[in-house]
C-alpha cells in the first residue's frame, strides 16, 4: 500500500511546485487532450492577479465559461448573473470553475478584471477572470463558435453564450438564452458531475 | 524652378515606390475606404439607408492565396498542424483532403495551386508563423473593391465566377489576373477565409439581447445595395462558416500591416 502511494506523493508535490501547473504541457495529467479539447489552443491568458495561465491549467474540473467584456452596459453582466445563479443551484463544493474569458483586449486588463470581480462580488476561490491579447481571443472565440465585433469604439456586438466544459475543456452543453431559468444548465452540470464520478 | 519640382514629384509619383525590405511576393495597398456591404454598426443613419465608408489602413496583402508547396513547407516545421496530427477540434474531417499524405499531393502540379481544404485555425497559424494574420473582412473586401476601378466588369467577372461550377482541381495561382493594386486571384480562384469571418451577428444570436434591431424585418434591410447579389453571396458564405471547417474550394492568403 505504501509503496503505491510514494509515486503518487510525489506526482502531487510535482504539479505543486512553485506554481508549474501553470504552464504544464497537455500531457501533464497522464493523458493526451482529447481531439475536440478547446484546451489544444496554446494561447497564454493572464488572470486577475496577473498571473499567466495557460487554458491547460484549468484541466481536471469542470468549468462554466463565457465569453463578456466589462465594459459592456447589459448583456454581460446577464451573463455573469447568471452563471452566478447557476452556481447557487449546485451542491456546495461541486468543484465547478467558473472563467470569465474577456474579448476586449485593449481596455480588459487584469487590474479592470479584479475591479469587475469585486464589483459583482465574485468568489475568486470559483471565479477565473482572464485577460489575452487580439489573438488569442479571437481563437478562443472561433474554437467556441462565440461571433463579435469590435466597433470603432472599442465596443463589442457578440453573441451570447455559457458554455459547460467536461474536466477535459470540452464542450459538453451550452446555454444561449440569458432569460431561461438556471435549471438546464444545472441539470447539465450535475450530469457531468455524476458521469465524472463514474470514471466517465 | 517650380516647374521641375513639379516634374520630379511627378516622376516619384509615376515610379511606383520601392520599399526597403519589401515582404516577399506581398502588395502594399494605400490607406483608403471602402463601403462594406453590411454595415455591422447599428446607427440610426445605417437604418435609414445611409451607408457611410469604412476607413481601411494600409496594408501588405499576399499578391496570391497560399499555395499546396508553400503549405507544406510549413507542416513540415510545424508538425501539430499535419493532416495526420491536427486536433479535431481544430479541423473537421476533411483537413487538406485533395493531399495524398501529411507530404505528398495527388499530383506535382498541385503545388502551384491555392492550398484548400484549410480550416480558419490553420490558416491563421500559417500567417502567424510568418509574422503575419488573416487580413480583416474589411481589409479583404477593400483589396477586391480595388478603389472602385472598373466596378462594373469587376461585378460581372465575379457572378460569372460564382455561377461557374467548381472545376476539380483549382487553377494554379499564375492563371489568375492581378488587379489596380497588383494583388491577384481575388476572383477566380478560391473563397477565402477573413480573420473575422464570424464577426456579422446574425438575428438568433442577438435574440435576447433587446440592443439590436438591425436583421428585424430581414437581413436586407442593412445591405448597402440588396440588388448586389455577389456580395450577399460571399457574406452569406462567411456567416455561414465554422473556424474547423475545411472545404475543397477554400483557401486564403496573409496581410500585414
Amino acid at each position: 500500500m505504501r509503496t503505491k502511494l510514494i509515486p503518487l506523493i510525489a506526482l502531487l508535490l510535482l504539479c505543486n511546485a512553485a506554481g508549474a501547473h501553470e504552464h504544464m504541457p497537455a500531457m501533464a495529467m497522464g493523458h493526451p487532450l482529447p481531439g475536440q479539447s478547446i484546451y489544444n489552443l496554446e494561447s497564454e491568458w493572464t488572470n486577475q492577479g496577473g498571473v499567466p495561465v495557460r487554458l491547460a491549467a484549468l484541466r481536471g474540473r469542470p468549468v462554466l465559461a463565457a465569453m463578456v467584456y466589462t465594459h459592456c452596459k447589459d448583456v454581460c453582466p446577464l451573463t455573469t448573473e447568471k452563471m452566478l445563479a447557476i452556481g447557487d443551484k449546485l451542491p456546495a463544493r461541486s468543484g465547478v470553475q467558473f472563467v470569465l474569458f474577456s474579448m476586449d483586449w485593449v481596455r480588459d486588463t487584469p487590474a479592470q478584471l479584479a475591479t469587475y470581480a469585486a464589483q459583482h462580488h465574485l468568489d475568486l476561490r470559483q471565479w477565473t477572470l482572464l485577460h489575452a491579447d487580439e489573438s488569442a481571443v479571437r481563437e478562443l472565440a472561433a474554437v467556441l463558435g462565440v461571433s463579435f465585433h469590435r466597433d470603432a469604439n472599442g465596443d463589442f456586438q457578440h453573441s451570447i453564450a455559457i458554455f459547460l466544459l467536461d474536466s477535459n475543456g470540452v464542450v459538453s452543453a451550452q446555454e444561449n438564452d440569458l432569460q431561461a431559468p438556471p435549471g438546464a444548465m444545472v441539470r447539465n452540470v450535475r450530469q457531468l458531475l455524476a458521469r465524472g464520478r463514474h470514471g466517465g | 524652378m517650380r516647374r521641375s519640382v513639379l516634374a520630379v514629384l511627378l516622376a516619384l509619383l509615376a515610379t511606383p515606390p520601392v520599399v526597403a525590405g519589401a515582404p516577399d511576393r506581398m502588395v502594399r495597398l494605400p490607406a483608403g475606404q471602402y463601403v462594406p456591404f453590411y454595415a455591422r454598426e447599428s446607427t440610426k443613419a445605417v437604418r435609414d439607408g445611409d451607408h457611410r465608408p469604412v476607413p481601411v489602413e494600409a496594408l501588405w496583402l499576399d499578391r496570391d492565396p497560399v499555395t499546396n508547396a508553400q503549405f507544406l513547407e510549413f507542416v513540415k516545421r510545424h508538425p501539430q498542424w499535419r493532416r495526420s496530427q491536427i486536433p479535431a477540434v481544430f479541423a473537421d474531417g476533411h483537413y487538406l483532403a485533395r493531399w495524398a499524405s501529411d507530404f505528398s499531393f495527388a499530383a506535382a502540379s498541385d503545388g502551384e495551386r491555392p492550398v484548400t481544404g484549410v480550416s480558419w485555425f490553420a490558416a491563421q497559424a500559417y500567417c502567424r508563423a510568418q509574422g503575419k494574420s488573416l487580413p480583416t473582412t474589411d481589409q479583404w473586401e477593400y483589396a477586391l473593391a480595388d478603389g472602385g476601378r472598373d466596378a462594373g466588369a469587376l461585378k460581372a467577372k465575379i457572378l460569372a465566377w460564382y455561377a461557374t461550377p467548381n472545376a476539380r482541381d483549382v487553377p494554379p495561382v499564375r492563371t489568375a489576373g492581378v488587379n489596380g493594386y497588383g494583388v491577384a486571384g481575388m476572383v477566380g480562384l478560391v473563397w477565402e477565409w477573413t480573420l473575422d469571418f464570424n464577426s456579422l451577428l446574425s438575428g438568433p444570436d442577438l435574440r435576447n439581447t433587446g440592443s439590436d434591431e438591425r436583421f428585424c424585418g430581414g437581413g436586407s434591410l442593412g445591405a448597402r445595395d440588396a440588388s448586389d447579389y455577389a456580395s450577399f453571396m460571399r457574406y452569406s458564405m462567411r456567416s455561414s462558416l465554422k473556424a474547423s471547417y475545411t472545404t475543397n474550394n477554400m483557401g486564403f492568403r496573409c496581410a500585414r500591416s
